[in-house]
């Protein structure tokens, strides 16, 4: 049961992610080609770090608490 | 300030930092309430949580709430570095992103605009040094700029980039005078 519920929300968490940052990679490429502002390519690569790191203590905290609760 | 300023004489602006402390703030409470909530139904309801079928349910509630809070603290941070003015030599670029459903850059011509004000009220705003910026348009609506760190030197670099555009169409507008 344990196993079965943590594989599953393993897979939803990686796709998550990784639609979070393809898309935010994505929208990032289209706003520097009509700004050519440097800013957004320094900003996008801290916001995926953010994100990568948030959803890496997301992922520990639900996993933990899949283990204890059930 | 949360101030960028590249080769290519592009001043970005994005909100102040305190949003983002108060949102991290926000997802912080809402864990220890979770685990204080868990603790105390554990405590006055013993019998409760050892059936399983409600040890399901307040699990399914507290992993809901949890992932919940965490995904908006990520599309938070999302909207955080992407909510920006960007002040050029020319324009002001005002981009407005979230990740699925919002995406908007809007330019303004600093030539249209007839008034820049500044708002600062509160305590914290005062401290912290944010405030409300409010740019009027001609024959356009007015754009409120909330939570923008130190409006007074916006305004400043605002007034200068307005001079510059005034003195250019100026410029070219006797230039063509002569011309004809």
């Amino acid at each position: 049961m344990e196993s079965t519920i943590i594989i599953i929300y393993t897979i939803l968490f990686i796709v998550t992610y990784i639609f979070i940052v393809k898309r935010l990679s994505m929208l990032n490429d289209k706003h520097y080609e009509h700004i050519w502002c440097n800013y957004l390519k320094k900003s996008n690569k801290l916001v995926v770090k953010l994100i990568t790191f948030t959803m890496l203590v997301q992922y520990i905290i639900s996993v933990f608490i899949i283990i204890t609760l059930l | 300030m949360s101030k960028y300023q590249d080769q290519n004489e592009l001043i970005v602006v994005k909100k102040h930092f305190i949003v983002l402390f108060f949102r991290i703030l926000r997802l912080l409470i809402v864990l220890m309430l979770l685990f204080i909530g868990y603790l105390a139904f554990q405590k006055y309801f013993p019998l409760l949580i050892s059936d399983k079928s409600i040890n399901y349910l307040i699990f399914l509630v507290i992993i809901v709430i949890l992932n919940y809070e965490f995904i908006k603290l990520v599309l938070f941070l999302v909207k955080y570095y992407n909510n920006l003015i960007i002040i050029t030599k020319d324009n002001i670029l005002i981009l407005n992103m979230l990740l699925v459903t919002k995406d908007d850059l809007e330019v303004i011509d600093p030539y249209k605009i007839t008034k820049i004000d500044e708002f600062s009220r509160g305590f914290l705003s005062n401290v912290f040094g944010y405030g409300t910026l409010v740019i009027e348009q001609q024959g356009e609506s007015v754009r409120k700029f909330r939570l923008t760190p130190n409006p007074y030197k916006i305004i400043k670099i605002l007034h200068k980039q307005r001079q510059y555009i005034v003195q250019d169409r100026r410029k070219k507008y006797i230039i063509n005078n002569e011309e004809i």
